[in-house]
This record gives structure tokens, C-alpha cells and sequence, in this order.
């Protein structure tokens, strides 16, 4: 589909000055374009050093028994592989690709706020730098769990406050892109385009930055409480001063449920993208899909107490949270058959990035199934804190958010290299992740349904075989993503065929309509969105 | 250039009322989650 680069420039502007050279054009950049690789650079780092830890539980999972690590170590993994996977790698991750590709789609010439963004982006690295520093503390990292549920997590050594003050980091990181996704998409559209030509993957981020302003403040009042309660006497959360641990439950979740849907409305926006251009259709009911996003957005609000049914709550409480849980499945519904009527009778081809998105699609709503499960009070009951949920969360945020992730970079890469990325490998990088990830993670339902629970670095010998299996998978899963880090790299370093402008065969955007690379400064005066370009 | 210094004194004023609007949310939340925790507790 890739053909070699004939066209000419229409957006090179000569005299332009071009990035700083060395450290400094890194350290002070408010380029759009540099401050988004960053973000995905930084979130790659993130991904490996979590996927690490990801290996180093499922090492222990082995076999029965404990064979390399400490209970108390096997603890500190699972909450910090969960921390740096969810505010390290996925999260960074949708804001690089929202810093590169935002401005660009909507034809605006940077960010509106360039200053922050470089803030909001060197932030991480303290933040993440100050967390993983916990590994080396007397007492070692908090292993409380990512939930930071109290009063267990008041027994954390002295990594307590650093892992508070990291989360205060993560978040006013996450506010502050969130700002700037918002102020962008409100201030600097060029005149045409109308919010509801937007593209989806520009709608989706625009739906996730309201949602980050929500509920990112409310994290981090909830950790300032924790933090409060340790070490200035106060008795939010402790019971023997008067105050209640599940009221941190309820406050954490009233965060936690929008934070999935902030891990996962971005990847929809991606392969809203990618099916069209791969169908040769354009998106069935755009402005359903937008519709759908924000219901879905709206309902994230009023579910949260579904995570913590066994805590206890009056039966109307548990009938009102499992049946607005289960609604969530209609607008859901409507996104998937959007995308399969997308595909219907259309001209398809299978290149790496549509292959993500369609595994994307399957095993995204594997996940959205199994929630459906454990939205049910009764059989919650059952399953909760089983494998049943790692099995569901897994499901939604591999081949959900990551493999969108992954979809996004395949098909974008061109546009930010200048070179096609090699397919053979891509297709590899594609089938191994796809077969691995299944086979971690879809034993981990008969683990749950048998009853094996949650955060055990040992467990009973009939466990055995499905955990052996999930580990092997694992273990796959991790080595193919070097492969993954091999061909970005090869593109990073200009090998590979020349990308044309439009690189893959007339896709809609105005992203397409600047040459590939696309140029360190684009749209210094605002485009014009042709019919080709709208999405209305 | 792209940078800010192009821009027209309102498209300046109106990213900046959207911009503080927005942290004013986010610290209305931060604190009011704060103050309506300790009132019930």
C-alpha cells in the first residue's frame, strides 16, 4: 500500500528555524512534535521496566511454591507494575500521541500552551524517578496495592510519602496535558473545522481531558488525606480517630472508574482512524460515535461502587451501581457495531496497524463481556478479588489500550519518520503478541472461576497447570516486544522505504496533508478542510 | 513561527480564560473532596 514519496512539500517553509541542537533542544523544547516523542519515548522506558515487573510475578507463578522472591518483594511488584503500566506507559502514551497528532488534525500550528507542555512532560520523569527510587528504601516500595487502600497502606516503610508525592506529580502532569488538549481543541481549530467535523481520535481525547480535570483532583485529595492522616494526626480514613477506610474506597473509585475509561476512550479514537483507512469507507455514524463517548464518559460517574460490592451497601445501592454498570454496554455496543458496519462491504486490507485494531475489537470486548459478568452483584460476589478480574482488567488494557497503542504508532510512524516501518516484522510483531497475550491472560478466567485469588505469590498445586501455561505466554509476550522496540527504532533512524504524505491509500485528515516527516513547524497558516478531510 | 507570539491579542485572551477556568475546576474538586470528606467523617 506504502508507495515511494513524490510529493512535493506544499508545507515546508524555508525559512523556519528548526529544532535546538543537542540536550537543550530536549530539555527546553515547546515543539508539539519533540514534546510527543518524548511522551512516547518515556512511555516505552515505562513499558518495559513495568513489563519487567510483569515478569518477575509471573517468574514466581510458575510452579507452586515460592522459588525466587519474598512474599513482601511479590507484593511490591504487583503494585508497582500496575502503577507504571497505568500512569507510566498507557497514559503517557495517549498524551504523546495526542500532542503529535492533535495539532494536526485540527490544523492547528502547535499546542496553546507550548511552556506547560514541556512542564507537564518533565514532571514525569521526577515523578517516576522518585517511585522507582522506593525499590531501594528501607522497607522497600509501598505494596499495598495501585488502590493505596487504608489502613494497609499506612504500614508502608518510608516509601509512603515518596509514593504520595509521585501520584501528586503524576497527576498535576495529567491535569495540565488535560488542560491543554482542551484549550487546543476549543482555541486553535483552523476556521472549518466545526467540532463536529472533528476527527473521532480528536473527539475521544477531547471527552478523556474533561474526564482527567474531573477526577485527577479527586485522587489526589484522596492521597493528600492518606498523606495527612500518617504523619499531621488528622483521621480521614482511620477508624480509631472517628474516621471510615471505606470512605477512601468509595473516593478512590469515584477516580478509578473514569481512570478505565481514560485508558481506553483514546485507543476507540484510534482505531476509529485506522478501520476506516483500512476499509476504504468512511466511519459509519461518526456522530454516533461521538454521542456514545461522551454517554460513556457520563455513565463512568455513577458506577464506581461496582469495584467494592463485597464491602457491603444497602441492596438499592448494589442494584443502582450494577445496572447503570450494565447500560454502559449500550453505548459500548453502538462503538462496536460502528466499527464492524464500517468493515461491512468494504475494500479491506490487512496491514499491521488494521490488524491491531481488529484484534483491538475482538479481544477488547472479550473484556467488555467479562465486566458485564462481574457487574452482576450475585456473582461478583464470587469472583471478586479472583484471576477472574486480573483475567477481565488484563483483557481491557492489553489488546484493549495497549494494542490501540500499538495500532496508533504502526500507522502514524510514517508520518513522524518519513519512513515505512518493515511490515514482515510488523505482521510478526503483530501474531506473536496476539497468540502470547491470549495465552497469559485467557487462562486466568479458569483460574478465578476455580477460585485462585488476587495478589498471592503462592497458591494451591491444582492452579498449577493454568498458571505454568499463563507464565510460558508471558514470558513470549515480553521477548516479542523487543521486536516491537526494533522496528520504531529502525524508523527512528531513517531505515526503511520513503513514506509519501498520504503514506497509506487515501485516508481522510488533515494529518495527511502535510509531507512525511511531517515538517518541525506545520500549519503557520491555517489549512483549509477539504470534504475529503471532514469527518461531519 | 508557530509559537505564541503570532497570536491575536483575543485568540490570547481566550486561550487564557479557558486555561484558568479549567484549573479552577480541578482545585474546586481537589478541595471541595477534601472539605466534604472531613464533614463526614
Amino acid at each position: 500500500m506504502s508507495t515511494v514519496a513524490t510529493d512535493a512539500g506544499a508545507h515546508e517553509h524555508h525559512d523556519d528555524h528548526g529544532p535546538a541542537k543537542g540536550i537543550k533542544r530536549w530539555l527546553f523544547t515547546t515543539n508539539h512534535k519533540d514534546i510527543g516523542t518524548m511522551y512516547l519515548v518515556f512511555s516505552l522506558v515505562m513499558f518495559f521496566v513495568g513489563g519487567s515487573m510483569a515478569l518477575v510475578i509471573r517468574s514466581e507463578l510458575f510452579q507452586p511454591g515460592l522459588q525466587f522472591v519474598h512474599p513482601e518483594f511479590f507484593n511490591q511488584m504487583t503494585t508497582m507494575h500496575a502503577l507504571i503500566m497505568i500512569f507510566g506507559a498507557v497514559m503517557p502514551a495517549f498524551v504523546g500521541l495526542a500532542n503529535w497528532m492533535i495539532p494536526l488534525m485540527i490544523g492547528a500550528p502547535d499546542m496553546a500552551l507550548p511552556r506547560m507542555n514541556n512542564w507537564s512532560f518533565w514532571i514525569l520523569p521526577v515523578a517516576f524517578g522518585m517511585l522507582l527510587s522506593t525499590l531501594f528504601m528501607e522497607g522497600g516500595a509501598p505494596a499495598g496495592g495501585w488502590t493505596m487502600y487504608p489502613p494497609l497502606v499506612l504500614q508502608t516503610g518510608d516509601a509512603f510519602p515518596f509514593l504520595i508525592f509521585s501520584v501528586h506529580l503524576m497527576g498535576l502532569s495529567s491535569i495540565m496535558g488535560a488542560i491543554n488538549v482542551i484549550v487546543t481543541i476549543i482555541n486553535m481549530r483552523t476556521e472549518e473545522m466545526t467540532l463536529l467535523k472533528m476527527p473521532m481520535f480528536v473527539w475521544t481525547w477531547l471527552i478523556t481531558a474533561y474526564l482527567l480535570i474531573a477526577v485527577m483532583p479527586v485522587l489526589a485529595g484522596a492521597v493528600t488525606m492518606l498523606l495527612t492522616d500518617q504523619f499531621f494526626g488528622t483521621s480521614f480514613f482511620r477508624a480509631a480517630g472517628g474516621g471510615d477506610p471505606v470512605m477512601f474506597q468509595h473516593i478512590f473509585w469515584f477516580f478509578g472508574h473514569p481512570e478505565v475509561y481514560i485508558l481506553i476512550l483514546p485507543a476507540f479514537g484510534i482505531i476509529s482512524e485506522t478501520i476506516p483507512t483500512f476499509s476504504r469507507k468512511p466511519l459509519f455514524g461518526h456522530d454516533s460515535m461521538v454521542y456514545a463517548a461522551s454517554s460513556i464518559a457520563f455513565l463512568s460517574f455513577i458506577v464506581w461502587a461496582h469495584h467494592m460490592f463485597t464491602v457491603g451497601m444497602p441492596l438499592t445501592g448494589q442494584l443502582f451501581f450494577m445496572f447503570a454498570t450494565m447500560l454502559i454496554a449500550v453505548p459500548t455496543g453502538v462503538k462496536v457495531f460502528n466499527w464492524a458496519a464500517t468493515m461491512w462491504r468494504g475494500a479491506l486490507t490487512f496491514e499491521t496497524p488494521m490488524l491491531f485494531s481488529l484484534a483491538f475489537l475482538f479481544l477488547f470486548t472479550i473484556g467488555g463481556f467479562s465486566g458485564l459478568m462481574l457487574a452482576i452483584v450475585p456473582a461478583d460476589i464470587q469472583y471478586h478479588d479472583s484471576y477472574f478480574v486480573v483475567a477481565h482488567f488484563h483483557y481491557v488494557l492489553v489488546p484493549g489500550a495497549i494494542f490501540g497503542i500499538m495500532a496508533a504508532v504502526y500507522y502514524w510512524l510514517p508520518k513522524w519518520t518519513g519512513v515505512m516501518y518493515n511490515e514482515k516484522l510488523g505482521q510478526w510483531h503483530f501474531w506473536l503478541s496476539t497468540i502470547f497475550v491470549n495465552i497469559t491472560f485467557f487462562p486466568m478466567h479458569f483460574l478465578g472461576l476455580a477460585g485462585m485469588p488476587r495478589r498471592i505469590p503462592d497458591y494451591a498445586t491444582q492452579f498449577t497447570d493454568f498458571n505454568t501455561v499463563a507464565s510460558v505466554g508471558a514470558m513470549g509476550y515480553g521477548v516479542s516486544q523487543l521486536l516491537f522496540a526494533y522496528i520504531i527504532w529502525q524508523c527512528a533512524k531513517g531505515k526503511g522505504e520513503p513514506a509519501t504524505a498520504k503514506v497509506w491509500e487515501d485516508p481522510k485528515g488533515l494529518e495527511w496533508t502535510v509531507p512525511s516527516p511531517a515538517p518541525y513547524h506545520t500549519f503557520e497558516e491555517p489549512p483549509h478542510v477539504s470534504k475529503h478531510d471532514s469527518f461531519d | 513561527m508557530a509559537g505564541p507570539e503570532n497570536r491575536t491579542p483575543e485568540q490570547k485572551r481566550r486561550i487564557r480564560r479557558t486555561a484558568l477556568v479549567l484549573a479552577a475546576v480541578a482545585l474546586v474538586f481537589y478541595f471541595g473532596f477534601i472539605v466534604a470528606t472531613s464533614m463526614s467523617s
